[in-house]
């Protein structure tokens, strides 16, 4: 700790490998307000006498110290929130996000993937990052810029569900693969147990509306949040606020039903933020509410929608 | 050559594609047209009543509507223009005709119709200097113009075909990018393609949420080139920035599939990418967009920027 900044360095100690724990133990407590800067290892653990150069002993340690649970990726945290209760609502800033290293990596395999029927084998490669071009690329012609994000990132879920894999969205948040979530915006999650217990890790360098594949840029990050405790606030499912769009989500296994969802949810956010009626705010979604599919890979799918805070500027 | 054709009754047909219609003009490639639309039904001409051009009001009374409810310009004709051609067709200076809009939902469609088993409509105003659309209650919402129905005649076999659906001919995709600047490249199923245009949209989201966008009137330049060393099997776009793919479905996870799917083979037919890669490069820097969910087919349209390809 310096200068009232945690830090969570990814250790084979201070990390969730694969799910998202009501039980398990907080590494420490924060009170709104603070910031948090985690260091957080790409969730990837056959690694081959060549890639042993290229990894960081941190995650060396992970892989062969760490319990793996359920899913795959490498979760700081968890982090509790000081006086947080059930009922309330944690926002989480982000401040600064950064790769790591300057390797990331990209696999699909059987079986996964938005198309299975076509690519029933595994391929995995490793993509170079340059920071300083803020680009990524491999041995094509192509050069993708990066827009570093949060995969994976939530509160714990209710005491009642028990440890969930990290492979899945859902209320608490969790593999959520949204690339609207980069440095500027604020995610908010609903608080299920005391402490809210937050978590965040699966570092994606970039990535497009889907996730295609199966796997983005995955890759380390570095990165700042700061914890905002709302008291007086409530939300079923997680939303986001950019700079310059508010951000629903819905989590369905259809595509069709989490659109639904989005919908839904930004009629109700419509009618208590603005006292908007739901028949003009639907109409309102059918003129500006932007419906993208977040990702199509993780068992529950997502979709989210964009729309403009521009829209409400003579309001408030 | 340069062609203007304003909508009415015998230039226009509501609601339909049909190889089998007789052409209102026949052009060549690289003509350009100018086309002024029309839009609405007997509903949005009794709200706006002095308000409504004479031939808007003419189109209402004289021609029968369906299966669609669409006003579309056309068929227009390209001559050569054969099956197994594509029609490239560039958009440009598009902009409302009118200073009123309308947008609506009704039962049993739209994108959450448990939510509204009723009817509205209501008539919006259109602010053309400002280019926005005055929402009320104080929400201005940008005008971002385009045509929300176009394509060519389905194949013969298909005869008479709604308006509503989007599908290999093109049709009601409405598709918010197609605006101004970008150009769309549709497959031709027939003898001197058929190509029809109408359902202008002043504004509208990525998924057409409750059934309408901002419908309105309006004008637009076309330009048309045909290109006989071209094959498609659907639909696809470009913009200064991106390319644009499409897929059609009743199920937006299908449709998902066919919009990636198209990736995949451009980028393997236009730049020799490997589909392994062309895979991972869906996942890593293309945008699945969900396009419409309320016609019937729901669309999705995939993003891939051209700034990537060094």
């Amino acid at each position: 700790m310096e200068f009232g900044i945690h830090k969570i360095i990814a250790n084979s100690s201070s990390v969730q490998w694969g799910y998202y724990d009501p039980e398990a133990k907080p590494l420490f407590n924060v009170s709104s307000g603070e910031i948090v800067e985690v260091f957080t290892e790409p969730g990837m653990r056959e690694i081959d006498s060549e890639m042993k150069e290229m990894v960081s002993s941190e995650l060396l340690d992970i892989v062969e110290n760490g319990k793996r649970i359920l899913g795959g990726h490498i979760l700081n945290g968890p982090i509790g929130i000081k006086d947080a209760l059930a009922g309330d609502v944690l926002e989480v800033k982000m401040l600064e996000i950064r790769p790591r290293y300057n390797w990331g990596f990209n696999r699909f395999r059987p079986l996964y993937g938005g198309l299975p029927e076509d690519f029933p084998y595994e391929r995995r490669i490793v993509i170079d990052i340059d920071k300083e071009s803020n680009v990524c690329h491999w041995n094509t012609e192509v050069a993708i810029p990066l827009s570093p994000f949060f995969g994976n990132m939530g509160v714990a879920p209710p005491l009642k569900m028990g440890k969930v894999p990290s492979t899945v969205p859902g209320p608490w948040g969790g593999n959520m693969d949204n690339k609207e979530f980069t440095v500027g915006t604020s995610v908010f999650f609903p608080v299920f147990i005391d402490g809210a217990q937050f978590s965040i890790g699966d570092g994606h360098g970039c990535q497009g509306d889907g996730e295609s594949c199966l796997s983005a840029l995955e890759c380390g990050l570095v990165g700042k949040v700061q914890f905002f405790l709302h008291k007086n606030s409530n939300l079923d499912i997680p939303m986001a606020e950019s700079s310059t769009d508010f951000i629903f989500m819905g989590f369905d296994p259809i595509l069709d039903n989490a659109v639904k969802d989005v919908i839904r949810e930004t009629i109700k956010f419509l009618d208590e933020r603005f006292q908007i009626p739901k028949d003009d705010a639907y109409t309102l979604c059918s003129l500006s509410l932007n419906l993208r599919v977040t990702q199509i890979v993780n068992g529950t799918k997502g979709v989210h929608g964009l729309l403009s805070k521009s829209l409400f500027k003579d309001l408030t | 050559m340069e062609y203007e054709l304003f909508a009415k009754p015998d230039n226009v047909n509501r609601g339909f594609y049909d190889a089998s219609s007789s052409p209102v003009l026949s052009i060549q490639s690289g003509d350009t047209l100018r086309v002024h639309t029309e839009s609405g039904l007997e509903e949005h001409l009794e709200l706006v009543g002095e308000r409504a051009s004479d031939e808007f009001r003419a189109i209402i009374e004289k021609l029968p509507i369906g299966p669609g409810p669409h006003i579309l310009i056309g068929p227009i004709a390209i001559e050569d223009a054969s099956p197994g051609d594509v029609l490239e067709v560039q958009l440009e200076d598009i902009s409302p005709r009118y200073d009123w809009g309308y947008n609506g939902f009704r039962p049993l469609m739209g994108g959450l119709p448990e939510d509204f088993p009723y009817r509205k409509t209501v008539i919006v105003e259109i602010d053309k200097e400002l280019g926005v659309a005055d929402w009320g209650a104080g929400i201005q919402v940008p005008l971002s113009p385009y045509f929300g129905n176009f394509g060519v005649a389905p194949p013969a076999s298909m005869g008479k075909i709604g308006s509503y659906p989007p599908g290999a001919w093109g049709g009601n995709m409405d598709n918010k990018e197609l605006v101004s600047g970008s150009k769309v490249f549709f497959p031709v199923f027939n003898e001197k393609a058929l190509f029809s245009i109408g359902d202008g949209h002043g504004c509208q989201g990525d998924g057409e949420v409750c059934l309408t966008a901002l419908e309105c009137a309006m004008s637009g330049t076309l330009k048309f080139k045909l290109h006989k060393d071209l094959f498609l099997i659907l639909p696809r776009a470009e913009t200064p920035t991106h390319h644009i793919f499409m897929g059609f479905d009743p199920l937006i996870d299908n449709a998902v599939k066919i919009a990636l799917r198209e990736t995949i083979k451009f980028m393997r037919s236009e730049y020799d990418i490997h589909r392994d890669d062309g895979y991972t490069i869906c996942s890593l820097a293309v945008d699945l967009r969900v396009t419409q969910i309320v016609n019937g087919v729901k669309g999705v349209h995939a993003m891939l920027p051209k700034n990537i390809f060094v």
